[in-house]
């Protein structure tokens, strides 16, 4: 598991220093899928980046647990052990055909060649790009580019997969196809996600989710516990769903209905009052 | 006056070997007042298209004709243009480049050759427009704020100048909620009060539902649909064959009938359907 234990984060600017995050305690179950929102502003980023260790904490420890085990404790690599996915994925492709960028990563690990070779078509194969192989990134949808940049990710087999609003560009055919393929990934290869995200649907698949606010932790939770305190929601720069919003007019005359956070459900609980 | 497109054809690299139809026989009619969507899946034309409206791109075939001017590339046509429509592309803070907030709102209308005193004026009006207290801001480095606040600030540099037509291509993307939904209602705010025609390119069904009445449907370079936004959403099969998603209030209205209950409400905006929901329980309470 990934373990934050009281991670600060500060940052000097011309109008002196300002706390982006403060105090955040956190542990990530390997395999397991997590959903970090917060209003813009609030830390999120920040947060990824800390957690794939690109991002040094200024005070705290982000540290990788072996499973099952207390010690030994390491810092966690960039890349290695935490995968980190992009909001563009132009921003993260760098190379002229698909095969080349996702090898991009592998290049620096000084692996043999047949190594590599195996990686990559392993990765294309994972994330059904092999008929783009030689394709130029460019001339790819952008849910195909930002499959590319999982490929790319994917390919130097990290134990976390973070997607920073990685699916925020897409349209929802894309998008539904790219979260599809997260979750196929942390169900077949045990691959632990995290997923910072504005949208409701992501949310929900979550079995956790932390609510950042002015740069602290101001909830932990499963998502029903967190749709369920509208306060929270608020903090959270969350909307409720209009499903939910539906679930408490309905309680105001069935007190024990149910919270709903789909239309699928509230349709459900409605037809079992009759 | 209006927008309109008669029979827009816009070819990628026409006459090589990897030329692409963008657009094909595009014909459409934006009224002047209105708010109205533009939605399709990736690569189905929406930024191409938007890009025809103000001489960015000109057609390949067809002609796009803002208040009676076609637009072309004559320099004096451009110009007129370009006064009457104004586009807020994708990711606009990423284009911020001046010290303060208002060097960077002021850039576009000193470009105009407003006035010292309307640069000024206009500054601060759209600064409020977009719910960012001049004042405070103002004198701030853009690079300081927060992406929702980055994002109000792009937008009020677009509608400083005062144009009649704005455009916004996914204006909301990468927002919070709560964000998004500001920056929306404003919008429509402007619309209502600064006699102002609002283009909003978008892939979140739930807002268009809720903010635009019409809708514009690309698929593959062509018009699938134009018209009533409710009319759209109503045909299920048409929004899943332009790969789209039903937003939440038609998800509802359609799971309640498919599961026989006898509770109906009505599709379209949050308060439409919240206001027919609450109905349809004190109905069913009485009983």
């Amino acid at each position: 598991m990934i373990r934050l234990d009281k991670v600060s984060y500060q940052i000097e600017t011309s109008a002196g220093a300002v706390q982006v995050l403060r105090d955040i305690d956190l542990e990530l179950p390997d395999g397991s899928i997590s959903a970090i929102v917060g209003p813009n502003g609030s830390g999120k980023t920040t947060l990824a980046r800390l957690v794939s260790g690109l991002l040094r904490p200024t005070s705290g420890s982000v540290r990788l647990l072996p499973d099952g085990d207390i010690q030994p404790v390491m810092d966690v690599r960039p890349g290695l052990d935490v995968g980190l996915v992009f909001q563009n994925p132009d921003n993260q492709l760098v190379a002229t055909t698909v095969e080349d960028d996702i090898a991009f990563g592998l290049e620096n690990l000084e692996l043999p060649h047949a190594e590599m070779v195996r990686r990559v078509g392993d990765a294309l194969h994972l994330l059904g790009l092999e008929q783009f192989r030689d394709y130029p990134p460019h001339r790819l949808s952008g849910g195909q580019k930002q499959k590319v940049a999982i490929a790319g990710v994917l390919a130097m087999k990290p134990s976390f997969l973070i997607l920073d609003e990685a699916t925020s560009l897409l349209d929802p055919t894309n998008r539904r196809e790219v979260m599809q393929t997260v979750l196929r990934l942390n169900s077949e290869l045990g691959i632990g996600i995290v997923i910072v995200t504005h949208l409701l649907d992501e949310v929900l698949v979550a079995s956790r989710v932390g609510v950042l606010a002015n740069g602290a932790l101001a909830a932990w939770d499963s998502p029903r516990a967190i749709f369920s305190d509208p306060a929270v929601v608020e903090l959270g720069g969350l909307v409720l769903p209009l499903s939910a919003r539906a679930s408490f007019l309905m309680q105001e005359r069935w007190t024990d209905f149910p919270l709903c956070l789909t239309p699928e459900e509230f349709a459900r609980a409605t037809c079992q009052l009759n | 006056m209006s927008i309109e497109l008669k029979n827009v054809d816009y070819i990628y690299d026409s006459g090589e070997p990897f030329e692409y139809f963008a657009l094909r026989g595009i014909s459409l009619h934006i009224d002047d007042g209105a708010f109205v969507g533009v939605v399709g899946r990736t690569g189905s034309g929406k930024s191409t298209l938007v890009e025809h409206l103000n001489g960015l791109l000109f057609s390949t075939r067809g002609d796009v004709i803002v208040d009676d001017e076609r637009v072309s590339n004559e320099r004096t046509v451009l110009a007129k243009i370009r006064r009457r429509v104004g586009i807020v592309f994708q990711y606009p803070e990423d284009q911020f480049f001046a010290e303060t907030i208002f060097e960077e709102v002021a850039f576009g209308c000193r470009n105009y050759g407003f006035s010292k005193e309307q640069v000024d004026e206009s500054v601060h009006k759209a600064m409020s427009t977009v719910g960012l207290d001049p004042e405070r801001f103002l004198p701030l480095s853009p690079f300081q704020l927060s992406g929702g606040e980055q994002r109000r600030v792009a937008i009020a540099s677009v509608i400083a100048m005062g144009q009649k037509y704005i455009v916004l291509d996914e204006p909301t993307a990468g927002l919070d909620s709560g964000s998004k939904l500001a920056v929306l209602t404003e919008l429509e705010s402007l619309r209502q009060t600064g006699n102002v025609t609002v283009i909003l390119v978008s892939h979140n069904m739930d807002e268009v539902a809720e903010f635009c009445k019409e809708v514009v449907v690309l698929d593959g370079g062509t018009v699938a649909f134009q018209g009533s936004t409710d009319a759209f959403f109503r045909d299920a099969e048409l929004v899943d064959r332009t790969g789209l998603e039903l937003p939440e209030s038609y998800r509802l209205a359609r799971a309640l009938k498919e599961c026989g209950s006898t509770l109906t409400v009505n599709e379209g905006s949050t308060g439409r359907m919240l206001d027919s929901l609450r109905l349809c329980v004190s109905d069913l309470g009485g009983a």
